[in-house]
């Protein structure tokens, strides 16, 4: 049996419509501080990634090439969150004023990982494999101990 | 002697042949998040995958035809084009995930960018779908994709608390009471993208193809179930090593998996540069084995829905549109990488929508299935049916709560 076509059509603009109030009414938790607090923690997962494959490549338990990717791969990541963090709308002064903070952050983290990345490429005047390490390391827990400062925020 | 050779390479090649980069990288993520207490999701997929595969496998040996051209028959075009549309467009979508992973995998061997890496994949594998010889090209796959065992050897190398994993993965759905409040919704939306990596609809139109490429009559039955019954729960095992790695590694550091390169660092730590030569052939040859299932797959269904000619058992020439098929829908992958789109979130984006069109694809199956017209005496048991109802209805439910929990969670963010 046909359904009509009139009815098909109601029912793909409902299932249109179902979708787009979905999509509409559930926003990301938090707000803009709950996106900050994300942002924060998927940094300090990037570099405890970063300072993972390089302490696997000074163990000489990696290759270089494994080692390298996993560093880019991190490394885009960070920039992917600094882009969004840049560009993410803020509706008052406290908001403001984190944004600042997680982008301060947000650009050691960056810093951090290029000396990893200049240390494992023995790059002149980098940093040595020990120094870059805990440089990374301690980035991450600034930034985790920020997440959690700003989750009681939200 | 050869008989028992056959049986055991048709088995090793299912276990090797089980994984691709939507299994890869999604039982990486779970871990990472969750560790194994959506264990029980690999479980409830595998014997899924296997109760639909043996159902597809003993179609094609039975009427000597594949699935899909009995579903167009059987259910008439108009219900058999939902079921093209949608299983063309999730195989499509699979075959750009394996085509980039492969360019992943080879970036981890020789620092070399992806995408410099992809056409040199896509031509690969047109190369070898086009010139290689079928039962050739599943066993070298297959078999080379078995090195993933050191994932498993990876897990006991690590020396977990095994407690720990035990009570993670006996105790699921254990989301912590403090946790916020969108944790108990992105736990159930990496239970539906599990559950579509190990469901996806393609190994399904490939196994039932396969059949008929290999010209398995019913005297294979038994064969086709050891390969499935055996071979695809010892595949589902090294996913669940995966997860576990993930989970005494990453999970620890709070590490979320984002790329491939992360999903091979637990296997460095704990088998160093040996482990790691060992993954990176498996990882090449799981995601570049299913590039190659998804492009034939690619075929077979539209060439079994329009009535082409097809199938590599025959020449080229003898099956042109077949052929040009695979050709464009390389080319279209090729095209959508060429975006730069990242292919780990293809991959991610691929399984969820596998679960959302799992209906369009296996609810065909089980009616074919039953079908006496075709199926003669070999239709499906009380049992059989039991639990086809009963996955249809999981199915069901995975599929239509996908789409809410993809955008309440952000799609897992």
């Amino acid at each position: 049996m046909d359904i009509p076509r009139a009815r098909r059509a109601t029912s793909l603009a409902v299932a249109v419509l179902a979708c787009g109030l979905l999509a509409g009414c559930v926003t990301t938790a938090g707000g803009a501080l709950g996106d900050l607090t994300r942002s924060s923690r998927s940094a300090a997962s990037d570099l405890q990634s970063i300072s993972l494959a390089l302490a696997l490549f000074s163990d000489d338990r990696s290759t270089k090439a494994v080692t390298g990717t996993a560093i880019e791969d991190s490394l885009a990541d960070l920039v992917t969150l600094q882009q969004s963090v840049a560009t993410l709308t803020v509706d008052d002064a406290r908001e403001r004023t984190a944004r600042s903070r997680t982008l301060s952050l947000l650009d050691d983290a960056l810093e951090a990982g290029i000396s990893v990345k200049e240390a494992v490429n023995e790059v002149g005047g980098a940093p040595s494999v020990i120094t870059a390490h805990h440089r990374a390391e301690g980035a991450a827990d600034r930034l985790w101990a920020w997440s959690t400062r700003l989750e009681k925020l939200w | 002697m050869k008989k028992l050779l056959g049986l055991a390479l048709g088995v090793l090649t299912a276990i090797g042949g089980f994984l691709d980069i939507g299994d890869l990288v999604t039982n990486a993520v779970v871990g990472s998040r969750f560790g194994l207490t959506l264990g029980w999701v690999v479980i409830v997929g595998v014997v899924g995958i296997c109760l639909f595969a043996q159902m597809s496998g003993r179609v094609a040996a039975v009427s000597g035809r594949a699935t899909f051209e009995i579903i167009r028959e059987r259910l008439g075009p108009r219900a058999g084009i939902a079921n093209l549309a949608a299983s063309f467009l999730i195989n499509l979508m699979t075959l750009t995930a394996e085509v980039g992973g492969v360019a992943l995998a080879l970036q981890l061997a020789s620092s070399i960018e992806p995408w410099l890496w992809m056409p040199v994949a896509a031509f690969a594998v047109w190369l070898v779908v086009w010139r290689v010889k079928f039962s050739i090209m599943e066993n070298v796959t297959g078999l080379l994709g078995l090195t993933l065992i050191v994932f498993a050897v990876s897990l006991f190398l690590l020396k977990p608390d095994w407690m720990q994993l035990a009570t993670q993965f006996l105790q699921p759905a254990t989301v912590p009471a403090d946790a916020a409040p969108q944790a108990s919704s992105t736990y159930w939306y990496y239970a539906i993208a599990l559950f579509g990596a190990a469901m996806t609809p393609y190994e399904v139109f490939f196994f039932s193809s396969g059949a008929v490429e290999e010209k398995w009559s019913i005297k294979d039955l038994g064969q086709s179930r050891l390969n499935v019954l055996i071979g695809f729960p010892l595949g589902g095992i090294l996913s669940l090593a995966i997860a576990g790695c993930a989970a005494v590694v990453l999970l620890p550091r709070q590490i979320d998996v984002t790329a491939l390169s992360q999903v091979v660092l637990p296997v460095a730590e704990a088998g160093g540069k040996l482990a790691l030569a060992f993954v990176l052939v498996g990882i090449v040859a799981a995601t570049f084995g299913a590039a190659l299932e998804t492009t034939l797959s690619s075929g077979y269904t539209l060439a079994q829905f329009f009535g082409w000619s097809w199938g590599k058992f025959r020449k080229p020439a003898q099956a042109a549109r077949f052929h040009i098929a695979m050709i464009v829908c390389l080319l279209i992958g090729l095209g959508v990488l060429a975006t730069g789109v990242d292919p780990v979130a293809v991959t991610e984006f691929s399984v969820v929508f596998s679960a959302i069109a799992l209906p369009l694809t296996y609810l065909p199956i089980l009616l074919v299935a039953n079908d006496p017209q075709y199926m003669g005496r070999y239709v499906n048991g009380r049992v059989t049916n039991a639990f086809g109802m009963l996955y249809l209805v999981i199915i069901l439910v995975a599929s239509l709560a996908a789409i809410p929990l993809m955008i309440i969670t952000g799609a897992g963010a």
